[in-house]
């Protein structure tokens, strides 16, 4: 059974920047697939068309072997099957760290906050829940992300340079947590330029030329 | 997460941050509650004065005008009664006569009260009595003043008082050229109290008036100038007249024509016109405030959503790449300027109402002005924005990625 489904996919920029070209890559519950390739290889561009935060110019993409066809569908699926932890962290400066948390819950609001403090005791930052997000250093920002990524209970996790930023502790402590998550037989990809992730994922992959090879 | 924690998360935020907006808006709502309240009250009175008090479509006419004497004679008063406007004319000239109450009151202890003509400028007046028809006076009936001969108006409506009077049959020229007046004996005149009037609100006339049927009061006069009433009419003339105009409206213009017709008149009507400019201009902004407010929060609507959505791009991919539908994301922005719009509506109201309580008290409030006035800038604050929110419904989720 395979969770996520790339299949052939091409996506090119205005036109003429073929960013990813024919790329293909399935991904099975359970599995840790770490992604590799130099800066501006296009990483986040294709951790962006596995999450459905945009579309291929050319192939598939299928989540839970549907493919996504509509935009309100496509926001569906990311509601209720994708943990997406973003390059750059980012939260709603209007709302405290635990209400950025609760964002993607569809639980009323009680249950919402206990699961959600939770998730950031689990990632001890649990005494920051009622900052504003604002205050957040960077690596309690990435651990908060990672919190709010699973808010949802998702299938698939998708984690851009979650360890970017990190002291060595705490980005080993944050693998670990992906590891988990995989363990809980949940499909995680990993982009990222950590080496740490060879002892952890279950899979590499690398971008080159737009071309995805194993390795 | 409810969309209402969002909402109030944000909602918060533009109060601390952005509150240049609403706060005009708080304050031009606070300013039409109370041009809507007490404002309005004051012409909403003068208004009705205006229609249903005939002292304001009422015009005085004089006989002694700057250059000289102008008889008022029956001719006159029927060109005047042709004119454009013009009503009713009625001699409005004065005599004082002695009068007393009927039953009671020692024939030998009359009061002195001047006696006029009632006119549709007179109804205003009565404080006490029988007012079911009060444009007219019966023959038999008087109106005379609260307190009169130290009775209370209770004790004074429907009583009769004797009035004294000389009514003269016929004016002859006797054989030295001079005219001598006939049959004037004096009488006594039995009248009923139909109503009493109440000098404080402002007679006409002074304290010490009495009313009574235009007719009689003409017979009245006659006999106190030793003279008839025919005579009056067709050679002698009235010292003064009234002039009963349709409107308040059509004052100007009668008094201009009188003027033009070489007749000095005064009215209450142009002597309040004359104060009016500013009360006026104060009540035009009132009336036009309510859709400034819409125009305003129509303007600021645009402003305030193309500004959030522009410097909240990434926020707003956030919530899409989470899964919120764009139906979702249009309603967490539309809800953040309604409640941003409603919370300025509810304090500019209440100050407004603080505002009308203490200038005029809490009888002047106008719940139903109030009441429209609470949506109101919140709705047109979306609607302004509704251009910026679709655009903001519409970006692509990795939006979130490139401007994070
Ligand atoms: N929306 C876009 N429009 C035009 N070019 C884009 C767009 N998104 C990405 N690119 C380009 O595609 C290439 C790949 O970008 P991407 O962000 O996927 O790289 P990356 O592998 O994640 O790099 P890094 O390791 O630095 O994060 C870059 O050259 C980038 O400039
Ligand atoms: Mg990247």
């Amino acid at each position: 059974m395979t969770l996520l489904e790339i299949d052939s996919v091409t996506k090119e920029f205005d036109g003429d920047l073929t960013v990813l070209r024919d790329v293909s890559l399935t991904v099975r519950p359970g599995e840790l697939v770490w992604l590799r390739g130099r800066s501006g290889a296009g990483k986040t561009t294709l951790l962006s068309l596995a999450g459905l935060l945009s579309s291929p110019t050319h192939g598939t993409v299928r989540v839970d072997g549907a493919e996504v066809g509509t935009a309100s569908r496509a926001a569906e699926v990311r509601r209720s099957r994708i943990g997406f932890v973003f390059q750059k962290p980012l939260f709603l400066p209007a709302l405290s760290t635990v209400d950025n948390v609760m964002l993607p819950s569809p639980l009323p609001h009680s249950e919402a906050r206990a699961a959600a403090d939770q998730l950031l005791t689990r990632f001890d930052v649990g005494s920051r829940a009622d900052h504003r997000p604002g205050l957040l250093s960077g690596g309690e920002a990435q651990r908060v992300a990672l919190a709010r990524a699973l808010m949802n209970d998702p299938a698939l996790v998708l984690a851009d340079e979650p360890t970017a930023g990190l002291d060595a502790e705490t980005a080993a402590l944050v693998r670990t947590h992906l590891a988990e998550l995989a363990h809980e037989q949940r499909a995680v990809v990993v982009a990222s330029h950590d080496d740490g992730f060879a002892d952890v994922a279950t899979r590499s992959v690398t971008l080159r030329n737009g071309e995805l090879t194993d390795a | 997460m409810r969309d209402s924690r969002l909402i109030r998360g944000e909602l918060l935020r533009t109060l601390r941050r952005h509150w240049a907006m609403p706060l005009f808006l708080v304050l031009l709502v606070g300013f039409v509650v109370v041009a809507r309240g007490p404002v309005a009250d004051a012409r909403a009175s003068a208004t009705a004065l205006g229609t249903g008090d005939g002292s304001l479509r009422t015009v005085s006419v004089w006989a002694n005008t700057p250059d000289g004497r102008t008889p008022l004679t029956g001719k006159r008063i029927r060109e005047i009664g042709r004119l454009p406007g013009v009503v009713a004319v009625t001699p409005y000239d004065s005599d004082s006569v002695e009068v007393y109450l009927a039953d009671d009151q020692k024939r030998d202890d009359p009061r002195v009260l001047t006696l006029h003509p009632w006119t549709a400028a007179h109804p205003r007046l009565v404080s006490h009595g029988d007012s079911t028809d009060p444009e007219r006076l019966a023959a038999n009936e008087i109106v005379l003043a609260d307190g009169f001969a130290g009775r209370s108006a209770r004790q004074l409506v429907g009583r009769e008082v004797v009035v004294l009077h000389t009514p003269i049959e016929r004016v002859e020229r006797s054989p030295d050229g001079g005219e001598a007046a006939h049959g004037g004996e004096p009488r006594e005149l039995r009248l009923t109290i139909a109503a009493v009037h109440d000098d404080s609100l402002g007679s006409l006339d002074g304290p010490g008036s009495a009313y009574v049927n235009p007719k009689l009061a003409a017979e009245l006069h006659a006999g106190s100038r030793a003279t008839t009433v025919e005579r009056l009419y067709a050679t002698e003339g009235f010292d003064s007249l009234q002039v009963e105009v349709g409107s308040a409206e059509q004052v100007g213009d009668v008094q201009r024509q009188l003027r033009e017709a070489g007749l000095y008149s005064a009215s209450i009507t142009s002597q309040l016109r004359a104060l009016s400019p500013a009360l006026s201009l104060l009540d035009t902004v009132g009336s036009v405030a309510l859709w400034l407010v819409v125009g305003l929060a129509l303007v600021f609507g645009l402003a305030m959503g193309t500004q959030r959505v522009r410097s909240r791009l990434p926020e707003i991919g956030l919530l899409k790449a989470l899964g919120f539908s764009e139906g979702r994301i249009f309603r967490v922005l539309a809800g953040e300027l309604f409640a941003v719009g409603s919370v300025a509506a509810l304090l500019g109201v209440s100050l407004g109402a603080l505002v009308a309580v203490v200038v005029s008290g809490a009888a002047s409030l106008q719940p139903l002005t109030m009441a429209l006035l609470l949506p109101l800038p919140g709705t047109a604050l979306v609607v302004g924005a509704l251009i910026p929110l679709s655009y903001a419904r519409r970006l692509p989720p990795d939006s979130v990625l490139r401007h994070g």
